[in-house]
């Protein structure tokens, strides 16, 4: 199960309104902001590539500017990729 | 507590992304120390191995350095690695058994060493040191240090050394690889350092190579290239100018094989053809260009410069050049170098290592400012540069005899005086006459002028030409010679005190590469044993020196930086006092980039970055255009794009220069028929002390070996493998032989990196200078080859310690 | 189209062989464990660079690569497979990404790097 670590770019505007958008996300955890609209997330998911949809999904956010990989951990599933499950 | 794995692994990313946008979590780091030991961390942080940059991720398991892999976001290399790049993670922390990890003393050269204490390695070190200087003077005494050590680390050294110890006896062993590029953008553009970028690889629409075997040298950059050209392979053109036929020449159009010496020749007839074709570029010459010859630096006309080169029509240089030049080669490579959108020239050791290296630096330049190939996207006359900190730490850093940092000649009297108010020593400090340069320095060790010298992460035993004639003065016992390093070399052999260093991720600093970029490695794994940051051991020998000389001001020089811990602290200190006092308002103005700064960006900064806010998008790409470098805007004399505000033309002009054919200073002859050269391949880094100790590295080059042509082997009887002596007026090498059209006819080549006396080979090549960068000509001399016998096993070899 | 498949056949062909070892053969073995496939050598032979006994024992494979981009930009036999101590016949995925992180950390789960793009050949996509 992949977990990564995004840092979020929305509007500083309308910052509330985007953490609770994002937070509707489902595998979307919010874990802070600040006023300039930088959002810390944290998202898991089951596999890699669903966590791209969640990345297409919150980049649709019409208040998000950017979504920025900043740690991502994906060992299990490379673990199970080896052993071919 | 009750933290599960995968809770943990959220937490860290919670942590990091937080860490990126420099936010602070109400999430507690009390787990973290506890699961940080079992779980993976990856540090950013920059290749040790050549002058690329790469940047790269380290993963650290346990507290041990586990694999490296590359930064995609990285603009230099884009998250790519050669093979070097991906293993040196075997030499960190514990991995290397091998690795120093005590000090060592003896003090007779013909002692064994033994174990001491770091307490007592620094009274000796310092007692020495002030012993020679009351006895001998302060020119007795010397610092050779390295284009691998940190900008951090070279600064402190020079500091200690000009205003504690008031010599100019700082030099390094980028004199032997980037003195004549330096000589060379110095006098033809007024500035060091190369107008663009690596940035300019997927710009460019033909390439330049000349003298570098970037594929083997510099092997993540050549990718750019390569990729350039796969992907326009109809419009990129890519000319390589080499003697040998290298990887290189793989992804070549055209290849110019002229023999060694005659690039001169071959760079005066392009200009011919760009003349005679009215290839030139008038608005540009107009603008922006003078021309000038001789040492007195006259200013001559167009048509002066245009009865100079008449002499060089490409039918007679086809002659001069021999190997497989025509006139013809010579045209189309002019034709395509003038007419591309966007030309970039390329090289390093082979236009450098020439006796005449700044002129064959001038000769590239004449033709970029010719063309007017410079500054916009793609043209760019661009110098390879072959160690990851020679830029960053020793030529921005004031590494050598004649320059103070940022680029201030030492014999200026007002820039000298500047750089000891900054300091807040006494004026007058800093001796006005440059100290010894590297070869001059040897020769005074060989000549017992210098008593006490201290070498720092290099081995010039290995390295300097006709290394035989310098190993005899290190040899000898009224010479004190302190090396710093983290493996046992050729230099460690002839030391008296030996230092542990902390290595690469076992300490904290910034290298500069090739491109102007700074770029910050943070500590990330303890180093083994005892050993140090250079920083900490040079911080404390200062102070013990300050008490033996009883000079206050000494101390001084270190006062800044005492009570900081080694890590992190102190480097960040030195760098600050660095770049906010001392190349503030200076070309190379790197105030923006703050240790927060690079901590931020996926790669570095390129200066000039004269504030925060331009150095977090990555400083500037193209020096010297309006709108593009933030000097050019604040030093702007007129309306035109480019300003050209190096601080060493005060015209503000691009020089061109009339520099003639001058050949090596060693020519073949009926005793020595052959040229030798030498150079690096791609599997070991310079010595090889520490490729050499990666057992894939190891296997895949064990050895060094002298290639030939086949039309020579043929001649003399020579069979792959076979035993070849390489006899030269200076020293001897046997060696198994290479069979390949790499060379040209009449020519072999040896690298460079074996430290089996056998096989090493700078105890062949020739300790000739260039009169202008006192670079060495380590590229020519001349040499005969001989058949000893046919194959023989053969042992690989490396340096150890003696038990 | 009918040269690349005869290619990719010719692969799957060089791949089966270096793979028809007892080791690799069954399927709970995980892949990280040394291949006994490579014949011993002394430690003499061992000084050799692997493409220089290749280029004979398998000269397509050797050709392949030579005339990729790796081969181009000299990306060696040890860099993927290892060394004799580690061998790998068909590499740790883990591998590729010291090089290719961005495009290993998107790619599709249910694949192999190499799956898309071809071993030895590496061109952009299958
Ligand atoms: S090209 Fe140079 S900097 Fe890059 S990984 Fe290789 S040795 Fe290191």
């Amino acid at each position: 199960m992949p977990v990564g670590g995004f840092v979020i770019n929305v509007d500083p505007e309308r910052i509330e309104e985007s953490v609770h958008r994002l937070e509707s996300v489902e595998g979307v955890e919010i874990h802070g902001s600040d006023n300039k609209g930088n959002v810390v997330a944290v998202m898991e998911s089951s596999t890699s590539s669903e966590m791209e949809a969640m990345v297409k999904a919150i980049m649709a956010i019409e208040t998000v500017y950017s979504v920025a990989l900043t740690y991502f951990n994906g060992e299990d599933e490379v673990e199970r990729g080896r052993d071919g499950v | 507590m009750g933290l599960s794995r995968r809770e943990f692994i959220k937490r860290t990313a919670a942590l990091t992304a937080a860490s990126y946008a420099g936010l602070s979590l109400p999430i507690s780091n009390e787990d973290y120390s506890a699961h940080a030991s079992d779980a993976d961390s990856w540090h950013k942080g920059t290749c040790r191995l050549c002058g690329s940059g790469c940047r790269l991720e380290l993963e650290v398991k346990n507290g041990k350095a586990v694999a490296l892999r590359g930064i995609p976001q990285s603009r230099t290399n884009m998250g790519y690695l050669c093979m070097k790049g991906m293993l040196f993670y075997k030499l960190m922390g514990n991995n290397h058994p091998e690795r120093l990890k005590k000090p060592l003393y003896r003090a007779r050269k013909d002692q064994p060493f033994r174990e001491i204490s770091w307490d007592r390695a620094l009274d000796i070190a310092s007692k020495e040191f002030a012993k020679t200087v009351k006895k001998y003077g302060n020119n007795s005494v010397a610092y050779y240090g390295s284009g691998q050590a940190f900008t951090e680390e070279t600064y402190i050294f020079q500091k200690v050394m000009r205003g504690g110890l008031k010599t100019n006896n700082v030099e390094g062993n980028p004199r032997l690889c980037m003195a004549s590029a330096v000589g060379g953008y110095v006098t033809s553009f007024g500035a060091d350092e190369p107008i663009g970028s690596y940035s300019n690889f997927e710009r460019a629409s033909c390439f330049f190579i000349i003298g570098s075997n970037t594929a083997e040298a510099h092997p993540v950059l050549f990718r750019r290239i390569m990729r350039r050209k796969m992907d326009n392979k109809d419009t990129v053109k890519v000319i390589n100018a080499d003697p040998r036929v290298s990887p290189t020449s793989r992804i070549a159009d055209l290849h110019l094989q002229f023999a060694p010496g005659t690039d001169l020749a071959l760079l005066n007839a392009m200009a011919y053809v760009i003349l005679e074709d009215k290839l030139y570029n008038e608005d540009f010459l107009k603008n922006y260009a003078d021309f000038r010859m001789g040492k007195k630096k006259k200013k001559v006309s167009l048509q002066k410069y245009m009865a100079f080169i008449k002499d060089y029509t490409p039918e007679k240089v086809a002659r001069i050049c021999g190997g497989n030049i025509t006139a013809d080669k010579i045209r189309k490579a002019a034709l395509w170098f003038a007419k591309s959108e966007g030309t970039m020239s390329l090289w390093t050791m082979g236009i450098n290592q020439r006796s005449r290296g700044v002129w064959a630096n001038n000769l590239i330049h004449n033709l970029h400012i010719l063309t007017g190939q410079l500054c916009r996207p793609g043209a760019d006359s661009f110098s390879l540069t072959g160690q990851p900190n020679a830029c960053g730490g020793v030529r921005e850093g004031g590494g050598l005899c004649h320059i103070l940092p940022a680029h201030r000649l030492v014999k200026k009297n007002k820039l000298r005086h500047q750089v000891e108010r900054l300091w807040g020593i006494p004026e007058g400090r800093i001796p006005p006459k440059p100290g010894y340069h590297t070869m001059a320095m040897f020769e005074a060790v060989n000549e017992g002028k210098i008593k006490a010298i201290w070498i720092n992460c290099t081995s010039p035993a290995q390295s300097l030409p006709n290394c035989d004639k310098y190993r005899k003065g290190m040899r000898r016992e009224d010479v004190f010679i302190v090396v710093s390093d983290i493996f046992p070399t050729k230099t460690t052999e002839l030391a008296n005190l030996i230092l542990p260093t902390a290595f690469i991720f076992e300490k904290t600093g910034v290298y500069g590469c090739t491109e102007r970029r700074s770029q910050l490695t943070v500590k990330a794994v303890n180093a083994p044993g005892e050993a140090k940051p250079e920083v900490w051991m040079v911080r404390e020998w200062a102070l013990r020196l300050s008490k033996e000389l009883n000079d206050p001001v000494i101390k001084k020089c270190v006062e800044p930086f005492m009570g900081k811990e080694p890590d992190y602290e102190l480097p960040k200190a030195i760098w600050e006092e660095y770049t906010q006092k001392l190349t503030k308002g200076r070309d190379n103005d790197l105030s923006g980039a703050t240790y927060e700064v690079l901590e931020k960006l996926p790669d570095g900064v390129q200066w000039p970055a004269p504030t925060k806010q331009w150095a977090l998008k990555g400083g500037t790409d193209i020096k010297f255009v309006r709108g593009l470098d933030p000097l050019a805007d604040k030093y702007a004399k007129n309306d035109l794009p480019y300003q050209f505000y190096g601080p060493a033309h005060p015209d503000r002009k691009l020089w061109i220069w009339l520099r003639p054919q001058k050949g090596p200073a060693e020519m073949p002859d009926s005793k020595y028929p052959f040229y030798l050269s030498t150079g690096r391949i791609i599997d070991h880094w310079h010595t090889s002390s520490m490729t050499g100790r990666i057992i894939e590295l190891m296997r895949a080059n064990p050895y060094a070996y002298v290639e030939v042509n086949p039309k020579d082997a043929e001649r003399l009887g020579i069979k792959p493998g076979d035993m070849i002596e390489v006899v030269s007026r200076r020293g001897r090498n046997i060696l198994p032989a290479k069979v390949y059209v790499g060379p040209c006819e009449g020519m072999v080549f040896v690298y460079w990196h074996d430290e089996d006396e056998n096989r090493m080979i700078n105890r062949v090549t020739k300790d000739a200078f260039d009169p202008g960068s006192k670079e060495p000509e380590f590229k020519i001399c001349a040499c005969r080859i001989k058949r000893v016998s046919g194959p023989r096993p053969l042992k690989p070899f490396l340096v150890h310690m003696k038990a | 189209m009918k040269g690349q498949f005869l290619r990719s056949c010719i692969l799957v062909l060089a791949v089966a062989l270096v793979v028809a070892c007892p080791a690799w053969a069954s399927k709970n073995t995980p892949s990280s464990k040394p291949a006994s496939a490579h014949p011993e050598l002394s430690a003499q032979e061992k000084l050799t660079p692997c493409s220089q006994c290749h280029k004979d024992a398998t000269p397509t494979v050797y050709k392949e690569w030579y005339n990729s981009v790796h081969g181009i930009d000299n990306v060696k036999c040890f860099q993927c497979h290892g060394t004799y101590e580690d061998i790998k016949a068909s590499p740790d995925e883990a591998t590729c990404a010291s090089c290719h992180n961005a495009q290993y950390m998107k790619r599709p789960k249910n694949k192999k790097c190499w799956d898309c793009h071809p071993a030895h050949y590496f061109f952009i996509h299958k």
